[in-house]
C-alpha cells in the first residue's frame, strides 16, 4: 500500500476569489503575501499561481515606493 | 503590437504625495494645481479621490505623515513625459508614480456589477440563515431546560 506523502494543494487566492488586476493601493489584502520584514512570501507558502505572483510582486513593490508598505527590513 | 491592438486612448492612473510641511489648508491648492496640469496637457480625468494625511510606511525626507492624492485620466500622445517632469520637479510633492491602467469595458463592467450582486445576495442569504439558526437554538434551549428542571424536581422528590 502507498501513502501519499506531503501536503495539500493550496488554491491560488487570487484565482478563487476571481481578482484579474491586482492593485497597489489595496494595502489589507498586499499584507497577506508579506512577512512581518516586508518580504514577499515565496509561492510555495502561499499558492499563488505563477501568473498572479508575478502581478503581485510589481504591486508590492509599487507600493513600497510611494511609502505605503515599507521596505524589506527597514528600521523605521 | 499594441499599437494595433488598441486604438483607443490610453488610460492612465496618478498618485502623488503632497509634503507634509503644508497644512491642510495649504494642500487644497496644491492639489488642483496637480489636476490642473493635467488637465493642460489635454489630459480628461475620469476619477479623482484625496486620501488626506496619512501615515507613511516610512520616512520620507525626514516626513513621517503625507497626503495622498490619487487621479485617474485619460491622456492622448507624448505629453505624459511633460506630467512627469513637472511633478518631479515641483517641490510640493515627494513622491508621485503614473501607471498606466487598464480601462474597464462595459461588459467588464456589467460582471463586476452581476458578481458583487451575487456576493451581495449570498451573505444577505447567510445571515438570513445564521439568524434562524439562533432562534431555533434558543427554542431547543428552552425546551431543554423544561426537561432537565423536571428531572431535577423528580430528583428532589425521589429523595
Amino acid at each position: 500500500m502507498t501513502q501519499t506523502i506531503g501536503k495539500t494543494k493550496k488554491e491560488c487566492y487570487f484565482k478563487s476569489n476571481n481578482i484579474k488586476e491586482i492593485d497597489y493601493k489595496d494595502i489589507d489584502l498586499l499584507k497577506k503575501f508579506i512577512n512581518s520584514y516586508g518580504q514577499i512570501l515565496p509561492r510555495r507558502r502561499t499558492g499563488t499561481s505563477a501568473k498572479f505572483q508575478r502581478k503581485l510582486a510589481e504591486a508590492v513593490k509599487r507600493a513600497r515606493i510611494m511609502a505605503l508598505l515599507h521596505f524589506p527590513n527597514q528600521r523605521r | 503590437m499594441s499599437r494595433t491592438k488598441s486604438s483607443d486612448i490610453p488610460h492612465y492612473e496618478l498618485l502623488c504625495l503632497i509634503s507634509n510641511k503644508y497644512s491642510e489648508t495649504e494642500v487644497e491648492p496644491i492639489r488642483a494645481s496637480v489636476a490642473k496640469l493635467i488637465n493642460d496637457q489635454g489630459g480628461k480625468i475620469t476619477f479623482e479621490e484625496y486620501w488626506g494625511k496619512r501615515k507613511l510606511a516610512y520616512r520620507v525626507d525626514g516626513f513621517r505623515h503625507g497626503y495622498y492624492y490619487l487621479a485617474e485620466f485619460d491622456l492622448e500622445g507624448p505629453k505624459l513625459g511633460e506630467i512627469n517632469n513637472r511633478l518631479r520637479l515641483s517641490n510640493e510633492i515627494l513622491r508621485h508614480q503614473i501607471i498606466k491602467k487598464h480601462k474597464k469595458t462595459a461588459a467588464e463592467l456589467a460582471e463586476d456589477a452581476a458578481v458583487k450582486a451575487k456576493i451581495a445576495a449570498r451573505r444577505k442569504a447567510e445571515a438570513e440563515a445564521d439568524e434562524s439558526k439562533g432562534k431555533e437554538d434558543k427554542r431547543v434551549g428552552v425546551e431543554s431546560i423544561d426537561t432537565e428542571l423536571d428531572k431535577i424536581i423528580d430528583a428532589t422528590n425521589l429523595l
